[in-house]
């Protein structure tokens, strides 16, 4: 008995020691990347919004409260052009080609590569490609090829000179579009079929039993069982919406035309080409009042597709 | 097996990544311990770092005697070239950086010296340069414009030197000119433009109105330029190619015809928003035309309050005609100029090797900044023209930079003004102390005497943004290209675009001379008028024009505004 009774507390010392050392070691682990996040996220944004009041003074190289000028200049830009509707527009209709073409095509390259269907292996190598390849290297050979290897296959077949499609100012957006859209598939595919990857064999089995068709084991079953990672995506695409450069200045640096502007160049375009610290202080404005404009809207999504859509399934 | 290509493979990712990080900025040679060290780092772009090391060669051995510090005989400048030595990025990390000097571009001055990150190198501009056997100071080299930007006006004081001079323009074959006869004859007008047509007749004696000189032949308004592009086309060549990539560098031409109209004084109205200009009268958003084709203008008093209308500058009207028609008429352009692939080192490729291609007509001018040689040279371009066509390297091409035609005849004899590119500046880091700020200070100075300027002449066939003479025995060293634009630099006016007012400090985004074309149309705003020309059809220049004064005017308040 008093043998039983010594061993217990050894146990729980033993035990408090090695959750002693769990703990050290975890903190050790995080405490890096919580202070990166700290430094880097938290006191770099905070800094961004108290920048949004300020003016930079070029003879003493100091900031200076001066309450709403900045956003009172960016509603002026609003106002007195229509770059604002226009960016707005643009970035719409990137999100909405996102939603309509981006994703259902992620989402049946994902099935495909899931359900191995034949030649799976290179969709997957093919499919991921631009993801592993640096952007700026994707843009060089995709610019070069439709500036100028198409023009040139044009020319061969019909004999007729064209504009490179980047070059010709009526395709330019829709092939930017285009590509963002091809680029965008890596990531896509990698969280779809992972997801799919989740969904128990036994699910599957049983419904092939009852015959089920390919296409109706996506629709009722596949999709439903990821919708979890599905609606994250589509909330992910809401907040981006005023974030998203379409790959513009990988294209064009910080020549890329009006016409086919997002706010997320205008705002990346801004800032990479800012020649001096005057500029910061409108920047950091235009970005928080489009973050006032995007919260809500990401929020609101988030709550329609949580209370409309299919319950998240943990398995 | 799998845990060991596991491991192979993280060391090799290992590896891959070290030699990355290794890879970033240039060579930098081993420490001699027996010296003391200068760490120099300069923009890695078209002049290259040769002139840097020659300097280098010659500041080592004046000083390879000296003891800077106990135990130590000589100095050794350790050089740095790095691509992203750039104003712009260099102002927030300049603290945590080990070089002491630096020559870059793209420097917005007043925010490196107002947050403290250059040192005062007043004593440097101002002492006269007995130790490197010269009586003249710093000072007395530099351009007035330089002078007025740099020396702050609160106390007197320098804290950056200007680097080198480059400005927007064309390149012509002289070969393919002489060869085709392209030059104008002595008999040529406007209503009629006449070419020599044989090597013995006289050439049209150019904008310095004397024969026998560089200019001979060259158009000097407009319609003699575009009778020459015309006569180029009608020779089945092509007359113009400019980079695809880079339509901004359209817009460096429009600021040089634009600054070469208006003359050093009134183009520095824009700057400094003071004294008087001439500007166009307009109707109806119109430039008012007389009967004879001339544009009515008025008197402007320029002020901060009034200097919206410095839009109405008329050498701003006549570039964008001369845009408007290169840019639209048939035959004169290459496809590179509409190819958003075709970047500056093809275009420059595609043009050398034009002359000598049997499978492409050759090209006659090429719109680029003055700096395109270095580019041309330090890519590789010349080298591959020249792999194929023995003797055709950089210094057996006969090429020219061409005196920028006049708008109008009545402004042939007036003299040639071009607006400076990318603000450069040559700095030492505020962090230098003790030996470093000495010997820094030292080499600066060094860099700024006519024998280390005219080496930098010498090999990049350029030049620094300060006055000095350039010698017989450097001209023979530069290139024909070289020699040609250090003709056009001593007969022109070359102007740096800024000013110490309140106006241009409190606004210097939106006062620097690429920001003047921006212009606001149908409430879009266009920011390259080469890019929306390109977009557009229609009264291009005139729209264009009126879309720069409607920019002017919705913002200028906001520039009142931040006014202190």
């Amino acid at each position: 008995m008093a043998q039983q009774t010594s061993g217990k507390p050894k146990e729980i010392s033993s035990f408090m020691k090695k959750r002693t050392k769990n703990l050290i070691f975890y903190c050790i682990m995080i405490a890096f990347p919580v202070f990166q996040f700290c430094y880097f996220y938290l006191a770099v944004n905070f800094n961004s919004i108290l920048l949004a009041f300020k003016s930079y003074d070029v003879y003493s190289g100091t900031f200076s409260w001066v309450g709403t000028e900045n956003f009172e200049r960016f509603f002026d830009f609003c106002t007195q052009t229509r770059m604002v509707a226009k960016m707005t527009g643009n970035s719409l209709i990137v999100y909405a080609f996102n939603l309509i073409v981006g994703i259902p095509l992620a989402l049946f390259f994902s099935y495909y590569i899931y359900k191995k269907f034949p030649a799976y292996g290179l969709f997957k190598i093919m499919l991921f490609l631009p993801s592993i390849i640096s952007s700026i290297v994707m843009v060089v050979l995709f610019k070069g090829f439709v500036e100028e290897a198409i023009p040139e296959i044009v020319e061969k077949i019909s004999g007729k000179q064209i504009l490179g499609l980047v070059g010709n100012h009526k395709t330019v957006f829709p092939t930017v579009i285009f590509y963002a859209i091809w680029v965008g598939f890596g990531s896509g595919i990698l969280m779809y079929s992972g997801a799919m990857s989740r969904v128990p064999d036994s699910v599957v089995e049983s419904a092939k039993l009852d015959g089920i068709s390919p296409l109706k084991e996506f629709w009722y079953i596949t999709l439903p069982l990821i919708y979890g990672t599905l609606s994250t995506y589509l909330i992910v695409g809401v907040a981006g919406i005023f974030t998203n450069q379409l790959n513009l200045y990988s294209f064009f640096g910080n020549k890329a035309s009006p016409e086919i502007m997002t706010f997320g160049y205008y705002l990346f375009s801004g800032i990479a080409e800012v020649k001096t610290m005057q500029e910061y202080p409108y920047y950091a404005a235009t970005g928080l009042l489009l973050t006032f404009v995007a919260v809500p809207l990401t929020l609101g999504v988030k709550y329609l597709l949580e209370k409309f859509g299919p319950e998240t399934v943990e398995f | 097996m799998k845990k060991l290509l596991g491991i192979v493979g993280a060391i090799i990712l290992t590896l891959t990544a070290g030699i990355s990080l290794v890879a970033c900025g240039g060579e930098i040679e081993k420490i001699d311990s027996s010296r003391t060290q200068l760490y120099v780092g300069t923009y890695d772009g078209a002049y290259g770092t040769a002139w840097l090391y020659r300097a280098k060669e010659k500041f080592e051995e004046k000083y390879k005697d000296v003891h800077f510090e106990e135990g130590k005989t000589g100095v050794q400048v350790l050089i740095e070239p790095n691509g992203s030595y750039i104003g712009t990025s260099l102002r927030d990390t300049i603290q945590n950086n080990k070089n002491d000097v630096f020559f870059i571009e793209d420097v917005n001055y007043y925010d490196f010296v107002g947050l403290g990150k250059i040192a005062n190198i007043t004593d440097v501009v101002t002492t006269p340069l007995t130790e490197f056997g010269e009586n003249k100071t710093i000072e007395s080299k530099l351009d007035p414009t330089v002078k007025n930007f740099l020396k702050r006006k609160s106390d007197n004081q320098y804290f950056a030197l200007p680097f080198y001079q480059a400005y927007g323009g064309i390149i012509y074959d002289m070969d393919l000119f002489a060869d085709n006869y392209f030059y104008l004859s002595d008999k040529s007008t406007d209503e009629k433009p006449a070419f020599v047509s044989k090597s013995y007749q006289t050439k049209s004696y150019g904008l310095d109105g004397e024969p026998g000189t560089f200019d001979d032949g060259l158009p000097v308004t407009y319609d003699e330029f575009f009778a020459l592009c015309d006569r180029i086309a009608s020779a089945g060549m092509t007359p113009l190619i400019w980079s695809g990539a880079y339509p901004n560098y359209l817009t460096y031409l429009l600021q040089s015809l634009w600054a070469d109209y208006e003359g050093r004084d009134s183009i520095m109205r824009n700057f400094t928003f003071e004294g008087e200009t001439t500007i166009l009268k307009m109707e109806n958003g119109r430039v008012i035309q007389n009967a004879d084709g001339s544009y009515q203008t008025e008197t402007l008093k320029v002020t901060p309050e009034t200097g919206n209308d410095l839009a109405r500058q008329p050498g701003r009207y006549y570039a964008l005609k001369f845009l408007e028609k290169i840019m639209t008429a048939e035959g004169w352009r290459s496809q590179s100029c509409t190819n958003t692939f075709a970047d500056q080192n093809t275009t420059h490729l595609e043009y050398l090797r034009s002359a000598y291609s049997s499978s492409s007509s050759p090209i006659a001018m090429m719109i680029e900044a003055t700096w395109w040689e270095g580019e041309a040279e330090k890519g590789g371009q010349f080298d591959a023209v020249a792999a194929n066509n023995p003797g055709k390297d950089r210094m057996g091409r006969n090429l020219g930079f061409m005196p920028l035609p006049k708008a109008t005849r009545d402004k042939v004899v007036e003299k040639s003004t071009y607006i400076a590119l990318n603000k450069t500046a040559a700095m030492i880091n505020a962090k230098s102390t003790g030996v470093s700020l000495d010997l820094a200070k030292k080499f600066l100075m060094y860099c700024y005497t006519d024998a280390a300027l005219n080496d930098f002449s010498a090999i990049t066939s350029s030049s620094f943004f300060v006055n000095y003479e350039v010698t017989k025995e450097t001209k023979k060293e530069m290139s024909p290209y070289g020699r040609q634009l250090l003709q056009i630099r001593e007969t022109s006016d070359i102007i740096y675009p800024a000013s110490q007012s309140e106006m241009f400090m409190n606004n210097q985004v939106a006062l620097d001379p690429n920001s003047l074309w921006w212009a606001n149309i149908d409430g879009m705003t266009y920011k390259i008028p080469a890019s929306y020309m390109k977009e557009h059809t229609g009264n291009l220049a005139d729209v264009y024009f009126k879309g720069i004064i409607d920019y002017y005017n919705l913002n200028w308040a906001g520039y009142i505004g931040n006014l202190h």
